[in-house]
């Protein structure tokens, strides 16, 4: 569980918010005012105070995102957020394997 | 803080003590005085009923949701013929209820903040859900065997 | 097969609607996520990296025509399209929506089917020998005993919240395919020296982080007694099995830190002590049960089957299926079919709605209506005659359920791994399709032979690497997949975890590690008969080193 405590030690920054949607379970990031599911469209913390912002946030949506966490995001050329880490990578973009009907 | 039986919102006032005070407690009591006494849920169920035999209450203290000794250490007291009421204190929530009733615990607990987001209706609800589980005197197993 | 009466239907039913009410109570904020969490999990519901993960319980691999099409008919409504058969004999769906799964269990239910207890700390969905009832070395079919717990064990009230999950497994077999000394609790059918019946009792025993084999706590168990000897295991776990530390909750931990001895004797105190009310129960529940589990009509054949000699000489294809896939069956004639649910380059394991009604299909016209689902990840038609063989063959490679591999080097077992458990460390599937890729050839595998090769993800090992004769587990160093090999795992009688070969090596790296493992083995065998095991222990690890060496200057391409 990622259960987050105030003033606890935040991941390295730059970072985004993220979870996944109560109803549904689908991978979403906040983007500033609600959740969407492109990491791309992510609000991304650059500096601490930000960062705790979002952690506010993350505490205030259990009821609608399960174990909203904030992970460090790369920060992309064209200034969008994108996975730092291979786990985030395949969360934003899905399974790497064919599958189903398309395996 | 809230306290819940089978059929609803209860009192009970038991006077809770500690284990080694409950003889003298028991010795000096008035008519209608009940002792009880307030124990952690890895107490030893054996020892417990021997040496709470005169206990009108056994206070069991379960520290989270999931901690689920309190239903063996509840089955064992029964089991070894311990008589008065048992209460589970912590977070339990409505749908263990119907688990803690079947290992005889006769009431439960909790704080007002989850009451006031698991009303009692919830509780009464959740012990009725499931009419009959597998073991028990009520349950499956015997049902088949009296057909 | 068995089936439900007035009682089971009514809770499998209430169930579902508790957990219907259990949802709605989420949704609009009675329940919490950690007040709810264990609710969903003990329906088989988990949140993975992209949805929800429902786990349906197959109990002891058993399941009927009816059922496969409705495990089709909610993979096509309700998920992709598909659905994953796992190394506990249970079927998962990837990508269901938690406000559906009410509705999906409601159709489970209607074809007696439910996700009760597939995960969560209580007792899990009890597996058995997928041969059950097929097998010539079994002493009994422990279907009934398997089925008896599963009932003693669905809501009790007193064990739904254990310290930890806890597993159990039964054989009546001499050769254990059920792998009873890895679970919690296994239970081997055997004969007294007077030839009564009874149980077995290993405690203890468990994969994961801490591989540990189960320690025998009854030798001879008079059956009637095993509710109340499970009630006594239980007890004393549910009250001093360690809460302060999930790593250490496991039982087997429990039976390790007070040695098996002093175990043995806390659980022979409570059975001494309890009120003994499961006696009778187990004697007329058991023989209630059987009952349902009575052979299906078979009468005796020509064995072997002209018929599929012939055909055999005619296709190379067939010849290829018959040698690797069919299981001797105990009636003449017969033969259990193991279907690879293992083709080249897919993930193992995982079937379309398609290939599901196919399968229902053949076990209705040509097994009793019956199939199996193996803890291998793989489908059994338990009760098939050899005459059948070739026109069976002939639908299944049209729904590419016909490779010749059953327990050859590509029929892998690997866990979901990174592409969808939230648990994983790195991905098990493509390192498992790789490999595959790697033997392809069926004359390749046939001349490897049986070798087995398991596949974890992360430590907790659902891939059930310690026991594979080649194990792989995947892990992260430094922000990259690392996977480390283990070799010499045996998951049956003479349980071995096997043993690391050396560091870990990146996923692009593994392939050809793998293949200079096996031909290492291959030039060092004495014979096509020496397995891979036997060489291994003859020569040990140190000639296969060099396999991992080898291969560190590939590594660095890899992304």
């Amino acid at each position: 569980m990622r259960g987050m405590e105030k003033s606890s030690k935040l991941p390295k920054l730059p970072l985004v918010l993220t979870g996944n949607r109560l109803r549904d379970g689908d991978v979403v990031y906040f983007d500033g005012s609600d959740w969407t599911g492109d990491l791309s469209g992510a609000a991304l913390a650059e500096d601490e105070a930000t960062a705790r912002r979002l952690e506010t946030i993350a505490g205030d949506s259990a009821g609608v995102v399960v174990d909203a966490y904030l992970v460090t995001a790369a920060k992309g050329e064209d200034g969008r957020p994108a996975p730092a880490h291979y786990r985030e990578a395949i969360r934003a973009s899905g399974p790497t394997i064919d599958f189903g009907e398309t395996a | 803080m809230p306290l819940l039986d089978a059929k609803g919102l209860t009192t009970d006032t038991t006077e809770l003590v500690a284990l080694d005070e409950l003889e003298t407690a028991r010795d000096g009591r008035g008519p209608g005085d009940r002792f009880g006494v307030t124990v952690p849920c890895d107490a030893d169920g054996e020892e417990l009923a021997r040496q709470a035999p005169g206990a009108e209450l056994i206070a069991i203290e379960v520290p989270k949701t999931g901690d689920g000794r309190v239903f063996s250490l509840a089955a064992t007291l029964r089991e070894r013929g311990f008589g008065g009421t048992i209460r589970a204190v912590g977070p339990l929530i409505p749908d263990q209820f119907a688990f803690a009733l079947s290992c005889g615990i006769d009431q439960v607990e909790i704080s007002e903040e989850q009451f006031a987001r698991q009303p009692l209706d919830q509780w009464l609800a959740a012990a009725e859900t499931i009419t009959r589980t597998y073991v028990g005197p009520d349950g499956i197993f015997a049902r088949r065997s009296a057909a | 097969m068995y089936r439900y009466d007035e009682f089971d239907e009514q809770i499998v039913r209430e169930r579902v609607e508790q957990f219907r009410g259990q949802v709605e109570r989420r949704l609009d904020g009675s329940l919490t996520e950690d007040e709810f969490k264990p609710l969903r999990l003990m329906n088989g519901l988990y949140l993975q990296l992209h949805a929800y993960m429902l786990r349906v319980a197959v109990p002891y691999g058993t399941l009927n025509s009816a059922q496969m099409r409705q495990l089709a008919l909610i993979a096509e409504r309700y998920d992709r399209g598909y659905g994953h058969f796992t190394t506990r004999q249970n079927l998962q769906y990837n990508w269901l929506k938690l406000v559906d799964v009410p509705d999906i269990l409601g159709l489970l239910a209607d074809v007696g089917m439910h996700a009760i207890q597939t995960s969560g700390n209580c007792i899990r969905n009890v597996t058995a020998d997928h041969f059950a009832g097929v097998a010539a070395d079994e002493i009994e079919d422990p279907r009934p005993t398997a089925e008896l717990i599963r009932q003693w064990s669905t809501l009790h009230p007193e064990f739904e919240y254990l310290p930890r999950k806890f597993k159990i497994a039964v054989t009546g077999a001499e050769e254990d395919r059920a792998a009873v000394s890895v679970h919690d609790i296994g239970i081997r059918i055997v004969r007294n020296e007077a030839g009564e019946v009874g149980y077995r009792i290993l405690v203890g025993g468990g994969l994961g982080r801490t591989p540990m084999v189960g320690k025998t706590v009854r030798d001879f168990l008079p059956r009637v007694e095993l509710l109340d000897y499970l009630q006594a295991i239980l007890r004393v776990y549910n009250r001093h099995g360690r809460r302060d530390n999930k790593y250490k909750a496991r039982i087997k931990i429990l039976v390790h830190e007070l040695g098996a001895a002093e175990f043995t004797a806390q659980v022979e105190e409570e059975y001494r002590q309890l009120e003994r009310d499961g006696i009778a129960v187990a004697e007329a529940e058991l023989a209630r049960i059987a009952q349902y589990f009575a052979p299906p009509p078979l009468d005796e054949r020509a064995e072997p089957s002209d018929l599929l000699a012939k055909a055999r000489e005619a296709d190379p294809a067939l010849e290829l299926f018959a040698r690797h896939n069919l299981v001797p069956h105990k009636v003449r004639g017969h033969t259990a079919l193991v279907l690879s649910v293992k083709p080249i380059g897919k993930p193992p394991g995982d079937a379309t709605a398609e290939q599901m009604r196919v399968l229902a299909d053949l076990a209705e016209q040509y097994s009793h209506g019956e199939m199996r689902i193996t803890h291998m990840q793989n489908v059994v038609l338990p009760h098939v005659r050899l005459d059948d063989v070739p026109a069976i063959h002939e639908r299944l490679l049209e729904a590419g359920l016909a490779e010749p591999n059953a327990a050859l080097i590509t029929d892998i077992i690997a866990c979901p791994g990174m592409d969808y458990c939230a648990l994983a460390t790195a991905r098990s599937i493509p390192i498992a399709e790789d490999i595959q890729r790697v033997f392809a050839d069926p004359a390749r595998q046939a001349e490897i032979g049986k070798l087995s090769i398991k596949i974890s993800g992360c430590i907790n090992a659902c891939g059930h690497h310690h026991v594979g004769n080649i194990g792989i587990l995947g892990l992260e160093r430094m922000g990259r997949e690392n996977y480390q090999i283990t070799l010499g795992g045996d998951p049956g009688n003479a349980t071995t975890l096997g043993e690391r070969l050396g560091p870990g090596i990146d996923a692009d790296a593994v392939p050809g590690a793998i293949e200079a493992i096996v031909d290492t083995y291959l030039e060092l065998r004495e014979g096509p008969e020496e397995q891979f095991l036997t060489t291994l222990a003859r020569v040990g690890h140190d000639p296969f080193k060099p396999a991992l060496e080898a291969k560190k200057e590939t590594a660095d391409a890899s992304a």
